[in-house]
């Protein structure tokens, strides 16, 4: 055995012999250095996929509310449903030759409230860019389109019910998955298309029965309780295929159904700053630019990250610290140790090697144990995006 | 055995503790090289500290010590680290053993983060030495788990381990049956006579002093030529 091996091998009897006192000062270190790691990440990762589509599109027609809330929840299906604009709002600003609009309907949702359900047309797959991995858009009612990070299980996705406390609201549907998304590194992954249609099934707008099954009329509360020709009937279809979809219809006025938001590609900027001026003083409807609010959105989670940095950054300075301390100690208690060392006139230098090795055995099991709990937590945290 | 050369000489040595009454004051003395001598005397007249200020574990305040022809109060303070190191073997009244190291590394301490010794013959006779006294099959055990007894034999095997020159052993039997102090006695003289090294140890025991050949009376520092 090496002079360097023995030394190494003293090292490890002293920490291993010192085990509580040696564990205390690894995990000190790991979480000091894996905390502010972890956060960044977290915090980056939202920033990217806020930076994903700050600028796709330029603009975006919604009603009249909070800004913020609106691109979150339009462009990357985060936080609550929001009060929607009408389909003839939707109608008519698509009638602009000089504009290209999609709408977006993001009422929806499936799995427990965990994946979004978008309604919207087949051009959103076109201006975002998004290719079937397999199986075929849908082309009717009651059928899907997938993100790539979407779990199904038997080739169906249920819906979640929108109000569990009311009796009026439709019952859930089961999707049948038609394809499936390529990934796209975008909040599309882990999100559920449907056709208009669908969503407005889901809304309760439409649905299919048998022709002797009227129900009841639709109750005050429902979607179409202003409707004449409303009803609810006592054996709505939930899965729509090949067999009933004759069944399906719609009630109520086509022009008030909701959507969420209309995304809107501008043919120039002479058009964007039309449409802009157009909206301006409008009393229910406001033209957002996304990019502007996510850099808003952005900037307050740098000035978050960058408090939590520094808070970081004391917490570090106090445990190194802590730590200084605890090896002092350590290094006073072992006086007696080190004086023995003394008198059998072991060289100074191989004593410092000794104890810079105990330190550098530290610090590997620190390096290792930061290694771990930063992925552990990295894999383990919910993303940031799922808090909202 | 005084006509040899003498290896450690002390003239008028004199040392004091600061804050206390105690000095120790010796005119002249002589070991020859190879010889075995033992201090004797009653307690608290200094025989310890005598065995410090010979293996430079204290400084020279008064006087000389000569070791090998080399002056102490001349060495620098490095010089004598490594003089201990590679010369001298010491055994110490409280054993001085680190209580988390196995026997094996307490053994091999002074040789591991020593300088200059060259490990590999100190490792071929840490199974012999330690089978002479008994603790062969105790090597890997914490020193903590050890008896008195057992945490003599490893202080004693650790004094020896590197061949040293000059072993100073200061009550190296204190706490050990007759048997097992007579094992220990003849191991040192015996490694010393091998090795032609110089013993200078401190005793009370009336038995183990036969055995050296030259015995220093501290308190009135009467030198005996045993033989």
């Amino acid at each position: 055995m090496t002079q360097s091996a023995a030394i190494l091998r003293l090292a490890w009897a002293y920490l291993a012999s010192h085990r509580k006192q040696s564990t205390a000062i690894l995990i000190a270190i790991s979480l000091a250095v894996s905390l502010p790691i972890v956060t960044s990440n977290i915090v980056d990762q939202y920033l990217q996929t806020l930076d994903t589509r700050s600028g796709n599109p330029p603009l975006m027609l919604s009603p009249q509310g909070s800004r913020f809330d609106t691109v979150l929840k339009v462009q990357y299906f985060l936080g609550e449903s929001l009060p929607p604009l009408q389909w003839k709002d939707a109608a008519n600003i698509s009638a602009n030759k000089s504009l290209r609009c999609v709408p977006v309907h993001a009422l929806h949702t499936a799995n427990d409230r965990a994946t979004p359900v978008i309604g919207t047309g087949t051009d959103y797959f076109t201006v975002r860019n998004l290719n079937l991995q397999s199986g075929q858009m849908f082309t009717h009612a009651g059928e899907c389109v997938i993100g790539a990070l979407v779990n199904i299980e038997k080739g169906v996705i249920q819906t979640d019910i929108s109000n569990p406390f009311d009796l009026s609201a439709p019952a859930s549907l089961s999707l049948t998955v038609a394809g499936r998304l390529h990934p796209s590194g975008t909040p599309d992954d882990r999100a559920i298309f449907v056709s208009l249609d669908t969503a407005w099934i889901l809304d309760g707008y439409g649905h299919g029965h048998d022709v002797a099954d009227q129900g009841t009329a639709a109750a005050n509360s429902s979607v179409l309780g202003d409707a004449t020709d409303g009803h609810q009937p006592n054996n709505a279809i939930r899965t729509i295929d090949k067999t009933n979809r004759h069944k399906i219809h719609f009630h109520g006025n086509r022009n008030l159904y909701p959507i969420s938001a209309v995304l809107i590609w501008p043919n120039t900027l002479r058009d964007q700053i039309v449409l802009e001026g157009k909206y301006i003083d409008h009393k229910s409807l406001q033209i957002l630019r996304p990019d502007v609010e996510i850099k808003s959105i952005m900037r307050y989670v740098f000035q978050m990250n960058a408090v939590l940095q520094r808070i970081f950054l004391i917490l570090g300075t106090g445990t190194s610290l802590l730590i200084a301390v605890i090896i002092f100690q350590a290094i006073n208690a072992r006086k007696c140790d080190l004086n023995t060392m003394r008198l059998l006139g072991c060289s100074h230098l191989q004593v410092l090697k000794l104890l810079g090795t105990e330190l550098f055995l530290l610090l590997v099991g620190s390096a290792l144990l930061t290694i771990v709990l930063t992925t552990t937590l990295i894999a383990t945290l919910p993303s940031l995006e799922s808090l909202i | 055995m005084q006509n040899k050369t003498p290896v450690i000489s002390v003239d008028h040595l004199i040392f004091r503790y600061p804050d206390s009454n105690f000095k120790l004051d010796i005119p002249k003395f002589e070991v020859a090289s190879g010889a075995q001598c033992v201090i004797t005397g009653p307690s608290g007249c200094g025989k310890t500290t005598l065995l410090r200020l010979l293996s430079g574990i204290e400084s020279i305040q008064t006087g000389e010590i000569t070791i090998k022809n080399q002056k102490l109060s001349k060495l620098p303070h490095l010089a004598i680290r490594n003089l201990r190191n590679l010369n001298f073997g010491f055994v110490f009244q409280d054993f001085r053993l680190v209580d988390y190291l196995s026997l094996r590394d307490n053994i091999l301490l002074g040789v591991t983060l020593g300088s200059a010794i060259d490990r590999a013959p100190a490792i071929a006779r840490l199974d012999k030495l330690s089978d002479r006294v008994g603790i062969a099959h105790l090597l890997d055990r914490p020193v903590s788990k050890l008896s008195r007894g057992e945490m003599q034999r490893v202080a004693v095997c650790r004094a020896l381990i590197h061949n040293p020159a000059i072993i100073f052993a200061d009550e190296p039997t204190a706490n050990l049956d007759r048997k097992n102090s007579a094992i220990i006695w003849d191991l040192i003289n015996s490694e010393a006579r091998n090795n032609a090294a110089t013993v200078v140890a401190v005793s009370h025991d009336p038995d183990s002093i036969d055995r050296f050949e030259q015995v220093i009376e501290l308190d009135s520092l009467i030198e005996t030529v045993a033989s």
